[in-house]
């Protein structure tokens, strides 16, 4: 039985991490996948309803919307997966360092650390966004600042938890250096639950840019990207709900993959969690 | 594993439960028509618009503070002593009559029997001290109309003036002129006490609540009540106008016009106006001080396709700075039509070819940018740059658009080429207010620095020239002159709608942009 639970996750994971892989092929070959220019406009040609020439549709400028979703995939994902990237690492660092270290290093920087989750996110991210202006880059900073503390939490506490076991003394005494230690001893240990929040976190990621770009704190026009499609698209949903729908079910769709992938990655890799929560 | 299916079907229901409460919104209709039975008894008018607001810097009815007084006029409360018909021709309303005794003085004679809100009787001596403390405290109008000495005696108001001013009477009929009783003065929240169909009994920086007036002096005022309400956001608006919360709107998204055209439950009403929408090209900077880019960047935009499907044919292309409905309008200029091939080949006459094969013309290994300032708070402004920017790509210029609301730090550091702005040209039914603000060598809105002696010269006279006619064919040369040079490049006007419930009758939409709420307005 407990036997057969563990294969059909792991059959779980295949197809959706193909799924996953799939749309990042995809989003990786945009320019080339693209039936017409994402770019090109074709007035008389506005707003067209989904047909066999435009199969979303075209926007109000009369370009294509399935080529625009295409290539707004490129802007979002990878944004979102650099972001991720970006936080897992700095953040995991920061964490490592000064669980391992403590003293006043670590009490400095995890009052920050407090400080900077004391703000609800999203209105902290905007702030920053805001002062820094526009720009796809400064979105991506903006939600970085929010972001990096989980991660310094979460290594922390568990570096904490590994410095004092046997095997980082022994470790220690057999002459290894902390640069060793940290890197091949304890950062194996805990890359599990680091990798799970991260692919957790992309979803939620993919969201909040998109939420940035669609106040228009992020992509600027005429970058497709799927949250500032969907803004420029929010007058025309009643006259022509497709030129909103698309981008919308694109956001949904990615980010439901990478939440699904994200559950049965953690199943997957820290099966205790799951008994206890499942 | 069996809870685990059990939180996914949580999940569904909640998301079902979410699109479920999104889609309700339309439901609310039922509601809007029980409330109008009530207005049986007590007509109330509910009018939602995006022109009124702090941004605008029209709030409040004070008309001596800033553009306040276009919310005065416009919503009934204050009348000017001489109004413009859909010609933007001067008529009467509530002065009788005038005489212009020499170049300097003006005299004119005010109606009888009409009364402000306050109980005041209209007379010289009252339009006498509201115009005083007008070009006390205003900002333009002292400059606009440069008056010396006003004298009152009965119903007659005499204005000298300093210098030739021939626009004065359209001067004084610009909403900073309407007439208010200053001993009534002007309350802490900016209400005053006028001559209009309607008196405010609440003003916010919001909303302007109005209650007709029983003594009005021209006619019957129909409706009882009028609720003027800002709503900025357009999607907010045209929801609001399909679940009938109001009766009538202003400044709906072009988009979400289309829901209400064809639909017997609603009429619209249009008008062109002067408010403009145009380019300024900034001469500082090195390439645009070529004449041939300059005319390359005005061929490569289509003001057809923008104004018809951009704009869903809710605007006109323009051809200079004024509608086709004034006697110096768009049918006395010619422009260059769009025509991308021609503009290649000036730019390949000037030196701009594609070298590198990027898709942008290049001079000296440079790519030929151009950085277009604009603004979001007119909804063209975006959707015209991001139009040029595809046409001007079509001929090998780079468009990168700057759309910010702080457009003012960009102008005043230089970091701009070519500035989208809107702007009413002729406000007073009159063209020297145009170029005296944005064209000439000490214009405060000249901020491309263009200059033309041949213009300056033409200004000079219009300066001096009294007569109508003249005037005009010095516009329309002076226009000439700005096209020839491609220093503005004019994209379209803007045609303002109305839209509102079928049984409203006597609300129309005014070339002037001024007025809105008459005594008139009424349902069916």
């Amino acid at each position: 039985m407990q036997k057969q639970v563990r294969n059909n996750t792991k059959l779980k994971l295949i197809v959706l991490f193909i799924f996953v892989l799939g749309l990042l092929i995809v989003a990786a070959l945009a320019s080339y996948l693209v039936p017409y220019d994402p770019y090109e406009q074709d007035l008389n040609n506005a707003l067209q309803p989904p047909d066999r020439v435009h199969i979303l549709g075209t926007d109000r400028y009369g370009r294509d919307l399935l080529s625009r979703v295409i290539m707004g995939a490129q802007t979002t994902i990878y944004s979102a997966l650099f972001l991720v990237a970006f936080i897992t690492v700095i953040g995991t660092a920061i964490g490592m360092v000064c669980g391992y270290y403590g003293g006043i290093l670590d009490s400095v920087v995890m009052r920050i650390a407090d400080i900077f989750l004391a703000f609800p996110g999203m209105v902290f991210a905007i702030a920053v966004a805001g002062v820094t202006g526009g720009g796809i880059l400064n979105a991506i900073i903006a939600l970085a600042c929010i972001s990096w503390p989980k991660f310094a939490r979460l290594s922390r506490s568990q570096v904490i938890m590994m410095k004092n076991m046997d095997y980082i003394a022994a470790a220690r005494l057999a002459g290894s250096s902390t640069g060793a230690i940290m890197i091949r001893h304890i950062l194996p240990n805990i890359i599990g639950s680091v990798l799970i929040t991260a692919v957790l976190d992309i979803g939620t990621m993919i969201m909040e840019l998109a939420g940035l770009s669609f106040l228009g704190l992020g992509a600027a026009s005429p970058t497709a990207e799927w949250g500032s499609m969907m803004s420029n698209g929010r007058s025309m949903i009643q006259t022509a709900p497709w030129v909103i729908l698309a981008p919308g079910a694109a956001i949904f769709i990615t980010v439901v993959l990478f939440n699904l992938l994200g559950d049965t990655v953690r199943d997957v890799l820290d099966p205790k969690q799951k008994k206890v929560n499942g | 594993m069996q809870k685990k299916r059990y939180n996914w079907l949580t999940q569904i229901t909640i998301w079902m439960a979410v699109i479920m409460l999104m889609l309700s919104g339309c439901a609310n209709s039922e509601r809007a028509e029980q409330s109008s039975e009530n207005n049986a008894v007590e007509k109330v008018f509910n009018y939602g618009t995006t022109a009124y607001g702090v941004e605008m810097g029209n709030t409040g009815l004070n008309p001596h503070e800033d553009y306040s007084g276009w919310s005065a006029v416009r919503y009934g409360v204050a009348e000017t002593l001489f109004k413009f018909n859909e010609n933007m021709e001067l008529e009467p309303w509530l002065a009788e009559s005038y005489q212009q005794i020499d170049e300097y003085t003006v005299e004119i004679k005010l109606k009888e029997n009409i009364t402000f809100s306050s109980g005041r009787s209209l007379d010289g001596q009252a339009v006498k001290e509201c115009l005083e403390h007008l070009i006390e405290v205003h900002d333009r109008a002292p400059g606009d109309l440069k008056i010396k000495e006003i004298t009152a005696q009965g119903q007659t108001v005499t204005i000298t003036s300093e210098e030739k001013v021939p626009a004065l009477l359209n001067y004084l009929s610009d909403p900073y002129g309407a007439i208010i009783d200053m001993e009534y003065g002007i309350t802490e929240e900016k209400n005053v006490a006028g001559t209009g169909p309607f008196i405010a009994t609440k003003v916010t920086d919001t909303e302007i609540n109005l209650e007709k007036n029983p003594n009005y002096w021209n006619g019957e005022v129909k409706m009882d009540k009028v609720n003027v309400k800002e709503i900025v956001d357009g999607d907010t608006l045209t929801m609001a106008m399909q679940s009938g919360e109001l009766d009538a709107v202003q400044g709906l998204p072009y988009a979400s016009l289309s829901l209400f055209q064809n639909n017997a439950d609603y009429k619209i009403s249009s008008a062109d106006t002067s408010r403009t929408f145009f380019a300024q090209i900034n001469y500082d900077t090195p390439a645009l001080k070529e004449i041939n880019v300059r005319k390359a960047i005005a061929m490569g935009i289509d003001k057809e396709a923008f104004a018809s499907h951009l704009l869903n044919g809710n605007g006109t292309p323009a051809v200079g700075a004024f509608p086709s409905n004034f006697s110096f309008g768009d049918d006395q200029v010619n422009d260059l039509e769009y025509n991308p091939e021609e503009a290649k080949r000036l730019l390949e006459e000037a030196g701009w070819t594609d070298t590198d094969g990027d898709g942008y013309v290049d001079k000296d290994g440079e790519n030929l940018i151009i950085r277009w300032l604009t603004y979001p708070g007119r909804q063209e402004l975006p959707l015209l740059a991001e139009a040029v920017q595809a046409t001007l790509k079509e001929i090998g210029i780079e468009v990168r658009v700057n759309n910010t609301q702080n457009t003012k730090d960009f102008l005043d550091n230089g970091e701009w080429d070519v500035f989208a702005s809107a702007f009413v040209t002729a406000p007073t039914g009159d063209p020297e207010y145009f170029f005296t603000t944005h064209c000439l060598k000490d214009s405060a809105k000249n901020r491309g620095n263009y200059y033309n002696e041949e213009l300056e010269n033409l200004e000079a006279q219009l300066h001096e020239t009294f007569d109508p006619t003249q005037r005009a064919e010095l516009a329309v040369k002076m226009q000439q002159i700005l096209l020839d040079d491609c220093g503005f490049i004019f994209a379209s006007h803007l045609k303002m709608s109305f839209v509102m419930k079928q049984n409203i009758t006597g609300f129309q939409a005014h070339p002037s942009d001024y007025y809105e709420i008459t005594a008139d307005l009424a349902y069916e």
